[in-house]
């Protein structure tokens, strides 16, 4: 039950407002009073307020996720769903490998056209429209962005 | 702003160049904006990167273009498919669809090209007008009159949230946090770092903005995608009706003007408050058009006036917004929080310096704007049957060029390859915060005010040394004040009263 409605997102709020308050514990610098010169307001004070913020907005979230129970449910899974869901997580994959590949082989041409293959075959795009969107991309990329703005893809 | 300094700016925008850039931004735009799925939002932030390589004039000429565009674009899905291509077509879609099925496709599209330049015309008149004595009114302020004025900004992190405030104040919470990454603005301090040098600058937003509106918007529409639905519009848009003459008489605009000036007058107020965009706007003006009109029976059974008044609302709020958005630095919606974006880039802070040390540019990008709305009457008319063709290009398609235009376009900002990562993380993060249903919006708001408020907040108290009166003791910080507490207090005051009612409610059934 734990796993439905606004459980979890209230729970990463919670973690996060809590990450950011112990980073200003175990770093002295941070401090949340400051000197009298800098207005009594130290580098840390934002940074405490919106870890407050969170703990607060977190705990109310997670509760009323709890209230919920189970009532709502963000990733009730369809089978079409689960089936999207896979092709999201194929093409978040794809897309970590090839910039993985890229800063690895600092081959960026290399990765491109590969990475264009793929996605368009994971989307279901027959084989020739995916050479031919293949093509046109990466020329347009290499046009647009190496010739004419002469940038270099380097990771 | 003297003459000269408008003269001077026009001079220097009669180039080649200024041109051809604003009729590729005009072009992006209608594509953009004629595609479902695809925002103005999503097509600036993906567009300012290659803004960046460009002379500034011909950079803003592509995005200005683009943004006029698309927001008039998206109502030719609305006609064409009866699909929004942007929330704030949704009234076009009431009137236009009919219409399409009445065999007036052709006069609708017109329609809708026409009243939304009339209606982006007025509002831009009147951004010129009172752009520049609102700028000179901020030079009476202070660090703590900046502060305040941002923190009023970021209230409007209730408005954007779309009811989901709890949702909305703790991704507000994140994007302020994020705006503290880097070195602190008073003491120099490096903080969230991790040791990291690239860090040293602070969080880019662009990247996240681009990873937010882009990526995480693509894995979000697979995630969402539903077969029979899509099916469905490829089944409308094969239909391909008569789509009949393009232009209204003179007659029929005789008829539908004057209510679509008093339409842009109101959808430019609506505009220039923060976070009420031309989604409001359209629903406000189409609603109340209804109401006085004498045809108001007609209005959503394929009504042209109310389609004229829908057209004219959407572009209306575009000076509003980008008044609110040069004058006090407050985004107006989306899109010109992404603007606000570019222009800090650029190294351009709005506000009353804006105005007097970058008049010419200023006064340029108000010039951009009237050149923008020209440009796509002329291309709009001329290819209001062609760009329904541009509904035939498939979801997928669009995914995969999406994606790496996301890649590429983060990368150029900096040449930086973490900014690609950090675009990457925030394409998931966008992707688990949508399926959660949370508003993107007031992520925005933190990240780009977060800065200001706290610059100016700690400024301020640097100089009064700790004494935190400083921020009533001021006349405008005083009002400024008293609006940020009745802005939170108002849905608290609201809800409460809603809840009495309903209790005396319930008690007088039993």
């Amino acid at each position: 039950m734990v796993r439905k409605g606004d459980t979890i997102p209230g729970l990463c709020a919670i973690a996060i407002g809590a990450l950011t308050l112990l980073y200003i514990a175990v770093h002295p610098k941070m401090a949340v009073i400051g000197k009298p010169e800098y207005g009594g307001v130290g580098p840390g004070f934002f940074p405490f307020v919106c870890g407050v913020g969170l703990l607060i907005l977190g705990l109310a979230l997670t509760l009323r996720g709890i209230r919920q129970n189970g009532s709502v449910d963000y990733f009730a899974m369809t089978p079409e769903k689960k089936k999207n869901m896979k092709i999201a997580g194929l093409l978040i994959l794809m897309c970590g490998l090839m910039l993985a590949a890229w800063k690895v082989s600092e081959a960026f041409y290399v990765c491109l056209p590969i990475y264009c293959f793929a996605v368009n075959k994971l989307l279901k795009r027959s084989l020739l429209f995916s050479i031919i969107f293949t093509v046109v991309v990466t020329a347009f990329v290499y046009v647009l962005f190496s010739i004419c703005f002469t940038i270099r893809f380097s990771a | 702003m003297s003459a000269e300094i408008w003269a001077s700016a026009f001079s220097k925008l009669m180039t080649p160049s200024v041109f051809l850039y604003l009729a590729i931004g005009v072009l992006l735009g209608t594509v953009i904006g004629a595609l479902p799925g695809l925002s103005a939002t999503m097509g600036v932030a993906l567009v300012t990167p290659v803004t960046f390589w460009l002379d500034r004039a011909d950079g803003f000429a592509m995005l200005m273009g683009l943004w006029n565009a698309a927001i008039f674009a998206g109502g030719i899905t609305a006609i064409l498919i009866n699909t929004p291509g942007t929330p704030a077509s949704i009234t076009q879609a009431w009137d236009g669809y009919p219409l399409y099925k009445q065999g007036k496709g052709g006069l609708a599209l017109g329609i809708n090209v026409i009243f939304s330049f009339i209606g982006g015309m007025v509002s831009i008149i009147l951004l010129i007008l009172l752009a520049s004595p609102i700028a000179k009114v901020t030079i009476k302020f202070g660090p703590s009159e900046y502060c305040l004025v941002a923190l009023f900004g970021m209230t409007m992190m209730v408005a954007v949230s779309g009811g989901k405030i709890i949702k909305g104040l703790i991704l507000g919470c994140v994007g302020l946090l994020l705006s503290t990454v880097g070195l602190d603005p008073i003491s120099g301090l490096a903080r969230f770092t991790f040791g990291s040098t690239s860090l040293k600058a602070g969080v880019d937003f662009i990247p996240i903005m681009i990873g937010m509106f882009g990526l995480a918007e693509v894995f979000y529409q697979i995630y969402e995608f539903n077969k029979e639905k899509d099916e469905q519009e490829r089944e409308a848009r094969k239909i391909d009706l008569e789509l009949g003459r393009v232009l209204p008489t003179a007659k029929e605009m005789r008829k539908w003007t004057p209510r679509c000036l008093i339409v842009s007058l109101v959808a430019t107020i609506v505009g220039a408050i923060p976070a009420a965009g031309g989604d409001i706007s359209s629903i406000i003006c189409w609603g109340n058009s209804k109401r006085f009109s004498k045809e108001g029976d007609l209005y959503g059974k394929g009504s042209l006036e109310g389609l004229a008044v829908s057209s004219t609302a959407n572009n209306g709020v575009i000076g509003g917004a980008m008044c609110t958005m040069l004058t006090l630095g407050i985004p107006g919606d989306s899109v010109t929080a992404v603007l606000l974006g570019s222009l800090m880039m650029y190294g351009l802070t709005p506000g009353y310096t804006m105005f007097n040390e970058a008049a010419e540019f200023t006064a340029q990008i108000m010039i951009l704007m009237v050149l923008a709305n020209i440009t796509f009457l002329v291309i709009g008319l001329a290819t209001a049957k062609v760009s329904a063709k541009f509904l035939n290009l498939s979801q997928p398609t669009v995914w995969a060029a999406v994606s790496v235009l996301c890649i590429v376009g983060s990368y150029c900002i900096n040449n930086r390859f973490m900014d690609v990562i950090i675009m990457f993380v925030m394409g998931i993060v966008g992707l688990f915060l949508k399926i959660n249903q949370f508003p993107d919006g007031p992520l925005v708001l933190g990240l780009l005010l977060g800065g200001t408020v706290e610059k100016n907040l700690r400024t301020a108290l640097v100089i009064s040394q700790g004494d935190w009166s400083c921020f009533v003791t001021r006349p405008i910080s005083l009002v400024l004040f008293i609006l940020i507490v009745a802005t939170f207090l108002y849905p608290v005051i609201k809800g409460a009263v809603k809840k009495k009612k309903a209790v005396a409610a319930g008690s007088d059934a039993q």
